[in-house]
Parts: C-alpha cells; sequence; structure tokens
C-alpha cells in the first residue's frame, strides 16, 4: 500500500443554491508535486477554502498522512504542517523580512528585547534551504512578487510545512523566475514535501507536476500520473459536460462597428489587444481568472491608464483618461464587484437607476423632477421585473438577482450605446440568470454593443456573437459564431505556445 | 413581535429627536425659566451664526469631505466687513466679504479635488494661514464700527422672530431644497456614497467637491457678517475657534456619518438644537464652564455611540 500525504475523501460542500463539491476526492502522495486542474469555478479553490479551514465540509473525510484529521480553521491547518502560498500575498509591505517572518511571535532575548541577531540569522537559515538568497532587513514593499512568493515557501518550510500549497503561483512571473520558482519545488521535493500545484498553465503542469487530478462541476474526474495524461485529454476532462442550460434566443443581427480599440496596452498587464464592438452583438470575453479580462475593460474606461493604444467610438478617436469620459463617450460599465462599484447599497433603487442620467429627469438641467424620477424608475422596475417593495427601498436589501437588474436597469437608462459587463450572473441564482440573459438580449436589440466578460462556459458559449479569449494579457484569438465551442475556448484560454 | 421590531426601529430612527424632546420636557420642569419666548430665542440666536455654517458642513459631510478652516474665514470675514463697512457702503462690503469666504473656500477645494490633498489636511493649514490673515490684517486688534443700521438689523427682528435666525432658517431651508430638489445635490450624495460609482456614471466628482468647500466658504462670509451685526464688534484672535468643530460634531449628533452618501439639513438642525438645548440647560442650571465643556464632549461621544450600535444592530 502507497503512503500518501494527503487524502480528502467523498468531500461534499454546498452552497444556497449550489453544490460546489460534489464527493471529490483528492489522493496526494508523500513527496510528490501534485496538480489540481479545472476551468474556472470548478471548485478549485472551494476545495483548498475546506483543506485550510474556512469552509466546512458537509460531508466527507480528511486524512493526513493516514490520520483522520479535523480542520477548524487555518491555525488547525497550520499546525498540521499545510502552508498555503496564494496569489494574493500575505506580508505587511511596511514591514522588513525578518519582522514579516516571525509576525506576530518575535523572539526576545534575554533583556525582554526583540532579538534581531537570532532571527536575522534563523531567516537566512531558512532562505538557504530553498537556495534563495536575500537581505532578510530589506522591506516586503521593496521585493518582486517571485521574491515574496519565495518568502512565503521559506516561511512556510521553515514551520515544518509537510505540504504546501501553490495556488497559481506562476500568475504574475516572468519566465526566468518561474525557473527559479521551479528550481525551488524540486528541491522541496527532495526534501520529501509534498506540494499541491493548482494552475491553468498545461506545460508548467508537464514541466513539473507528477500527478495531476482533473476536476470538473464539483466533482473529480480523474487522477492520473502526469506522463500518461496528453494535452488534449487534460482540456477535454476539463470541458467535457453534461449539464446544458436554455438560452433565450436575440433576434436582433450585428450591425456596424461602433467602437474599436487598436494595440491597447496597459503596463504589464495588457499587450497589444485590438478589438471590434458591433451594434447589436454580444461579444464574449473569455479566459481563465488572471488573464486580463477586466483589466483589459478597465483600461478602456479609463480606470487604469492606457500606455498605448487607439480607442474609435463611431470612428472618431477618442481618448477616455477617466471613467467619468467614458460615460461621456457612450461607454458604460457593469462592474464584477456589484456592491462596491455597482450599486450605492445606501441609495434607493429609484436613486440608483436615475443616478446614470441626471439631466434626464431634471429641469432646466438644474432641478430634479420627482414625477419623472418615479415615472423612470417604476418604468423600470416592471419592466425588468425587479423585485422591491418599493422604489424607496434601499438596495442593500434586495436580493443578488434583484440588484444586478437595477445595475441594468441604471444603464438601460443612461442612454449609453457601448456596455461592458462583467460576469454579468456572478452570485445569482438560475432563475434570476435567465431574466439576465433575457436583458442581455434585450438591449442587444436595442441596438447597444455589449461586451461581456463571463468565466461560466456554459453562460459566454450560450450568449456571444463572437469569443475573444485572452490569456496572460494577450489577446490569444477569436473565435467567429460558427467556431465557437467550449474545446476551442479551452484550447485558446490555456495555450500552452509561447506568446 | 414585529410590534416590538417597530417600536425599536421608530426609536433608532428618531433617536435624537426623542432625545431633544426628553431634554426639553427636563428642563421645563427642572427650571422655570427654561420655557419662555425670550429663552427660546436666545437659544436660537445662538445658533444662528455657527448653524449657517453648519448647514453648509452638512453639504460637505455628506460628499464625505469636512472643513477645519471654517472657523477661521468666519472670523477673517467678520473682520474684514467690520474694517470696510464705512469706506464700502453696507452692500458692496457684505457682496466682496462674501467673495472673500467663498475664495478662501475655492482654495480649500482646490486643494482637496484637483490635488488630491486629505481634507484634514488641507483645511488644517488653511485654518492657521487665514487666521494669520485675519491676524496680519487687524493687528491683533479687536475690530469694532459703531454703524447704526447693521446692529439694528443685527438684533432687530421681523414678525416678532430676529433677523439673525429668519437668516438662518432660510438658509436651512435653502440647503434642505439644493440637497432635496437640485441635481448638484444628488450628486453631492452619490460621490459621498461612492466616488467610484458615481463617476462611472458620469459625474464630475471633482467639481462637486470643489463646489462644497466653495458653499462652506460662502457660508463663512455670510456667518461673519451675521455676528458683525449682532455684535457690531469683532477679533480676529477670539471668533470661531470652535466653530468648525462645533459644526462638525452637530452634524454627525444629527445623524449623519462622516463616512459620507446620506444624511440632510434638518437632520443637522435637529443636532443643532440638541446641543445648544444641552448647552442652555447646563447654564440655566448653574454648572460652571469647564464642566459645560466637558460635558458636551461625553455627549457628543455618547449619542454617535448609540447610534452607530443601534444601526449595527439593525444591519443583522
Amino acid at each position: 500500500m502507497e503512503s500518501y500525504a494527503l487524502e480528502m475523501i467523498d468531500i461534499v460542500k454546498n452552497f444556497p443554491g449550489v453544490k460546489a463539491l460534489d464527493n471529490v476526492t483528492l489522493k496526494v502522495k508523500k513527496g510528490e508535486v501534485h496538480a489540481i486542474i479545472g476551468e474556472n469555478g470548478a471548485g478549485k479553490s472551494t476545495l483548498m477554502k475546506v483543506l485550510n479551514g474556512v469552509y466546512q465540509a458537509d460531508s466527507g473525510s480528511i486524512r493526513i498522512e493516514g490520520q483522520e484529521v479535523k480542520i477548524g480553521n487555518i491555525n488547525t491547518a497550520k499546525s498540521l504542517g499545510i502552508s498555503f502560498v496564494f496569489q494574493e500575498i500575505n506580508l505587511v509591505p511596511t514591514l522588513s523580512v525578518v519582522e514579516n517572518f516571525y509576525l506576530g511571535e518575535l523572539l526576545k532575548n534575554k533583556f525582554h528585547m526583540i532579538d534581531w541577531h537570532t532571527m536575522t540569522r534563523n531567516v537566512k537559515e531558512a532562505l538557504e534551504k530553498i537556495n534563495f538568497t536575500l537581505d532578510p532587513k530589506r522591506r516586503v514593499l521593496e521585493l518582486t512578487v517571485a521574491e515574496k512568493q519565495m518568502i512565503e515557501i521559506a516561511r512556510a518550510v521553515s514551520r515544518n510545512a509537510k505540504i504546501i500549497v501553490m495556488d497559481e503561483p506562476t500568475s504574475s512571473l516572468s519566465e526566468n523566475e518561474v525557473e527559479k520558482l521551479f528550481a525551488i519545488i524540486r528541491t522541496l521535493r527532495e526534501q520529501g514535501i509534498t506540494i499541491i500545484y493548482i494552475s491553468h498553465k498545461l506545460d508548467e503542469i508537464f514541466e513539473i507536476c507528477d500527478a495531476a487530478t482533473v476536476i470538473r462541476d464539483g466533482k473529480t474526474i480523474e487522477t492520473r500520473r502526469v506522463k500518461d495524461y496528453t494535452e488534449d485529454l487534460m482540456i477535454e476532462q476539463m470541458v467535457g459536460r453534461s449539464v446544458t442550460m436554455e438560452f433565450p434566443q436575440r433576434t436582433s443581427k450585428p450591425g456596424e462597428v461602433i467602437f474599436s480599440a487598436a494595440d491597447i496596452c496597459r503596463k504589464n498587464k495588457i499587450y497589444h489587444v485590438d478589438l471590434e464592438l458591433r451594434r447589436g452583438e454580444v461579444l464574449g470575453l473569455a479566459g481563465l481568472v488572471g488573464a486580463g479580462r477586466t483589466e483589459l475593460c478597465e483600461t478602456i474606461i479609463g480606470a487604469e491608464k492606457m500606455e498605448a493604444g487607439e480607442i474609435r467610438i463611431f470612428g472618431k478617436k477618442t481618448k477616455i483618461s477617466n471613467t467619468r469620459q467614458a460615460k461621456h463617450n457612450s461607454i458604460g460599465m457593469v462592474t464584477e464587484e456589484r456592491k462596491e462599484t455597482g450599486l450605492a447599497l445606501d441609495f434607493s433603487v429609484k436613486q440608483n437607476i436615475v443616478i446614470t442620467n441626471l439631466p434626464k429627469v431634471a429641469w432646466k438641467g438644474i432641478w430634479l423632477n420627482a414625477g419623472k424620477e418615479d415615472r423612470a424608475a417604476g418604468e423600470y422596475i416592471e419592466e425588468l421585473n425587479i423585485k422591491t417593495p418599493g422604489m424607496n427601498q434601499k438596495t442593500m436589501f434586495l436580493s443578488g438577482g434583484n440588484q444586478q437588474k437595477v445595475v441594468i436597469a441604471k444603464w438601460l437608462f443612461s442612454d449609453v450605446d457601448i456596455l461592458i459587463l462583467d460576469e454579468p450572473t456572478r452570485g445569482i441564482d438560475v432563475g434570476a440568470k435567465f431574466e439576465i440573459y433575457q436583458l442581455i438580449n434585450k438591449l442587444a436589440e436595442q441596438g447597444k454593443a455589449i461586451l461581456m466578460i463571463s468565466s461560466e462556459m456554459n453562460e459566454i458559449i450560450g450568449m456571444s456573437d463572437r469569443i475573444i479569449v485572452m490569456h496572460n494579457g494577450h489577446k490569444k484569438g477569436e473565435l467567429e459564431k460558427d467556431m465557437i465551442s467550449a474545446e476551442n475556448v479551452m484550447r485558446l484560454a490555456v495555450d500552452t505556445e509561447e506568446e | 413581535m414585529t410590534r416590538t421590531k417597530e417600536i425599536r426601529g421608530f426609536l433608532t430612527k428618531n433617536m435624537v429627536v426623542i432625545l431633544l424632546l426628553l431634554m426639553m420636557l427636563f428642563m421645563t420642569v427642572m427650571n422655570r425659566n427654561f420655557l419662555t419666548l425670550s429663552n427660546l430665542t436666545n437659544i436660537f440666536i445662538e445658533m444662528s451664526t455657527y448653524g449657517t455654517i453648519t448647514m453648509a458642513m452638512t453639504i460637505a459631510i455628506i460628499c464625505g469631505e469636512f472643513d477645519l478652516s471654517a472657523g477661521a474665514t468666519y472670523a477673517l470675514c467678520s473682520v474684514f466687513f467690520l474694517k470696510n463697512l464705512d469706506t464700502m457702503g453696507i452692500f458692496p462690503a457684505i457682496l466682496v466679504t462674501v467673495l472673500i469666504g467663498a475664495a478662501v473656500g475655492f482654495v480649500n477645494g482646490f486643494l482637496v479635488a484637483r490635488l488630491d490633498i486629505p481634507a484634514f489636511v488641507a483645511t488644517l493649514g488653511s485654518m492657521t494661514y487665514v487666521r494669520g490673515i485675519a491676524l496680519f490684517y487687524t493687528d491683533g486688534q479687536p475690530v469694532s464700527n459703531a454703524n447704526q443700521a447693521i446692529y439694528q438689523w443685527g438684533n432687530g427682528s421681523f414678525l416678532g422672530i430676529p433677523n439673525l435666525v429668519l437668516t438662518f432658517l432660510l438658509f436651512v431651508a435653502i440647503t434642505e431644497c439644493f440637497l432635496r430638489f437640485t441635481k448638484s445635490g444628488r450628486e453631492i450624495y452619490a460621490v459621498g456614497g461612492s466616488r467610484k460609482i458615481a463617476e462611472l456614471a458620469g459625474i464630475n466628482a471633482k467639481k462637486s467637491k470643489l463646489l462644497i468647500f466653495v458653499i462652506l466658504g460662502i457660508a463663512a462670509g455670510i456667518a461673519g457678517v451675521m455676528i458683525s451685526c449682532r455684535m457690531a464688534s469683532g477679533s480676529a484672535a477670539l471668533l470661531g475657534l470652535n466653530t468648525s468643530m462645533s459644526a462638525i460634531s452637530a452634524v454627525v449628533v444629527g445623524g449623519t456619518s462622516l463616512s459620507g452618501g446620506s444624511g440632510s439639513a434638518v437632520r443637522s438642525l435637529i443636532g443643532l438644537l440638541v446641543i445648544s438645548v444641552l448647552f442652555n440647560a447646563l447654564t440655566l442650571l448653574g454648572i460652571g464652564a469647564y464642566y459645560q465643556q466637558l460635558i458636551r464632549g461625553l455627549v457628543v461621544i455618547i449619542i454617535v455611540a448609540i447610534d452607530v450600535y443601534m444601526s449595527l444592530n439593525k444591519k443583522d
């Protein structure tokens, strides 16, 4: 019998309305580098959150080296020897490397003063152990993302981690840095440390991992040795799906180009992206998390600085340097964070709807006309079937689906021609989703051009007239209607070729 | 069950009003001089000058900003008005005084809106330099003016209501209308609630921020004229030392959150009343000035703490 470092058996985790994990089983052998792959929302993150105690599984068991354990919180996970290196680095930027290493548990000497000498020496040793050199006195904010990762890894090792989980560790590393990271991973493997490696990049998985588990729709598809996998088989397992959802039909046909962007660049995020948007069409923007889709849209609407590139609206060259100008140039954006940047939660439904176009409800552009406001709000509440006790209800009391409808109503009222929707159905239940799709169709039929970011494969395939696939800040490809399929999208999204 | 919930909701919503009524009831029983026309008139007259500034402060706080320099501007405007009244004539002097207030506000607005300097730092600086200008301008000496016309207006009344109180109430009404019924008013709420959302909706947040500081400056100018008319004298060194802080605390006691996005002129009026009635009550009860200061500070903290606590509970 082989010895497993970690076994997660038949893990089930339900969220209201969603079965996020449906009997997932993950068995990781001691001292191997084990990849977990799956498309966005397949359940990888949820599984890891069960492992680090953020979520409690509804059923199933976890065994560490054969011992059954209960993980109630991140500290339990730590004490069991499981460490996590996440995409967002958990280091205090204004403190030094040493201070971060010993955060909350600074060593003291016999005079009850901070023992810098011992701590610095220990940190140096820990860094040496993973073959990495760096002055421990440097402040974290001066370090690169790669260096910060190394520190997290060194800290994990120095705390006797037996299992290190790395979530998309290479997403913001250069090629050179990736090589260094891989060298460290190999060192760790030689030391008998088990590594769980979550990545979208298939080429990396073939290079560094020993085994891989594919997860799809909250279920384990298969675990194989990497040498028994092919890239095609992995992609097939990632996207192959049983459930198909009905999408409402749209009658509009794409018209003339009203928006075009050429050679859009944003520092370290977006590289030379071109796109065209037609009246009455839904252009899907696909890609894996971190591919740069939201970043591209932020650049277009002027929320982030565009380094190079040209935007034309109705054929006219236009410069957009802040989000206010975006609106004035007929671009609206429904952001992913509905509660932070989509809705003013303290505002009523009515106030949220009319905010995008106050002149339309103001007399002589100065005095708000309460009658007009009420009529406008009433109209949209009825048309969009927004379930609210009244138009003066604060939006914080509405359900997610209804909040999203208010956000869309807001942009319907604004008269913009170009609408960017970032994950328009995230966190919304299935029934409300269908209604949102109908609304998107209605917007397209009104002649608006829609750019839709979505991480749900079904949604992007079902709703788009055309799809652009992003990868690492680059436009990887464009799929016309007849070329749209889950395999084609995924092939571009995980593309292993050099850019 | 729903009944108790309703009552609790009502209490939470109207906590400050209920407190005000309780305080007034208590005082009416305790002291027969409290509920007299002359005492109540006094409360309002005392309140009218810094109350005018409080209204402008309400607008600023709704927009997510505040102004520490309003008191200094108030002093500068007062001494300027008194010194130039005779040479300029009353109405030109009023106009120029208000323009000076607006200019100070514009500079604050420029610093905050254009240069993105936090309001705390920007207005802390202007609080100091504006008072410096006022001291330099008067050589640190008190200024007085024997003009009868202004003195009579400042101490006169119309239909039994003192002119200063009328001016103040007019300002309350204008502020309420501005916030409630104008496009700029609504934009100020939006910017204060979430600048990001406002800008995505095409609102010029910088313009809103500039506007609120100019309004504050104008209000300080008007208040400066009002106090000069009442007292016929002013001092660059002494006038308005606590005005900004009193205005901010009145707004906060009225239930407007410092984080912006909500609030109203009427709420601030109630906040002003609570503070003024408390002050008046402490004086009538013969409590010494030092104790008064102590009690007022504690009351502001307690009221806001209760408000925060209750609204936290409400969200659960």
